[in-house]
């Protein structure tokens, strides 16, 4: 089994270095003190198992979980015990371990791994669902129906019981919900961003922490959705 | 409070005295390091950053086998969520034990 280990502190990535030494078919590839590395190389590698620290700056463990595109296992690693029930909501989360963890106790948690792995080989996702998409919307003005290409649409934004729809050249105000609109688009095009906001993910020109600009529009990014955001950029 | 102790790391080390060395020597790199962070998030008075690093050096804490000094930890993390701090000075008590152990190492 290939494994990284994801953790800010030297001490706890030696430990489990440590922890791991020595047991069959546990291969570390690679370790990172910041979770965004490590989301870079997995954007690049499968890897079986990734030990990883819930506390770390500005990405905790389970924003790590949701954004990773990677069908490994995740052996969470934490001086936290409050946060094992959370943790078990996630399928992709093995084994929660409180530190300071026991050989004894890591090895039960490796067994548990590896009869997980033997029952259900890895497939790695796609990003895409495999479904494509027409390549147009049309949006009700005025009686009229007015079609839009996917592609000129810049984003959408929440106004009460109405849509702003903005394009390059328009905005269109539109009687519909975002839910509704939403399940309309191409998932692989459009990301939420905010509740109030889902943009055109390939219009984005730069990304700050909490907003993206499109054209000359900044959309805010809201905390539960950025790890979505991150995980579909193309990071250098 | 229970005083700091090698047992953990020594038990996990085993035979490997090397591993054992470097752990120390990166503890002794860390530790003054995360201490002063606490330190002076305690001193601007932002309990959630302090509540952080309390959590970070938790760490540390059970590595050195503090088992009493741990669960205090734990008490001061959730009481400094909680915007109160009275548990400071029992856990810059404990702080100061493990500048003596490490020092000695």
């Amino acid at each position: 089994m290939n494994c990284i280990i994801v953790d800010d502190q030297e001490s706890a990535r030696l430990v489990v270095r440590q922890l791991c030494d020595g047991i069959e078919d546990l291969d570390i590839i690679e370790e990172f003190s910041s979770a965004i590395e490590a989301i870079k190389f997995l954007n690049q590698q499968t890897v079986d198992v990734i030990f990883l620290d819930i506390h770390m700056p500005g990405f905790t463990g389970f924003d790590f979980v949701q954004t990773i595109n990677n069908a490994a296992k995740i052996v969470l690693i934490t001086s936290d015990k409050s946060k094992a029930i959370e943790a078990y909501e996630y399928e992709a989360i093995s084994d929660y371990l409180v530190k300071p963890i026991s050989q004894e106790r890591f090895n039960k948690s490796i067994q548990k791994l590896k009869n997980t792995l033997r029952r259900s080989p890895s497939i790695p996702h796609d990003i895409l669902s495999g479904q494509l998409p027409g390549n147009d919307l049309y949006i009700n003005i005025d009686r009229r129906l007015t079609k839009l290409k996917f592609d000129d649409i810049l984003f959408i934004k929440a106004k009460g019981d109405y849509i702003d729809v903005k394009t390059h050249k328009e905005m269109y105000v539109v009687h519909s919900t975002l839910k509704k609109i939403k399940d309309k688009l191409p998932d692989n095009i459009f990301l939420q961003t905010h509740r109030s906001y889902i943009i055109n993910f390939t219009k984005i020109i730069d990304i700050e922490d909490n907003s993206v600009l499109i054209e000359k529009n900044v959309i805010p990014i809201s905390r539960s959705n950025r790890p979505e955001l991150i995980r579909r950029l193309n990071l250098l | 409070m229970n005083q700091p102790n090698l047992n953990y790391i020594e038990d996990l080390a085993g035979d490997d005295i090397l591993f054992k060395k470097k752990l120390i020597l990166i503890i002794k790199e860390e530790f003054p390091l995360e201490k002063k962070a606490y330190l002076t998030s305690y001193q601007s008075s932002n309990h959630l950053e302090t509540a952080e690093m309390v959590h970070k050096l938790k760490n540390k804490i059970s590595m050195l086998g503090m088992e009493a000094g741990y669960e205090l930890a734990q008490d001061y993390e959730e009481e400094l969520k909680q915007g109160s701090h009275m548990r400071h000075q029992a856990f810059a008590e404990v702080l100061e034990q493990m500048t003596h152990f490490i020092k000695s190492l």
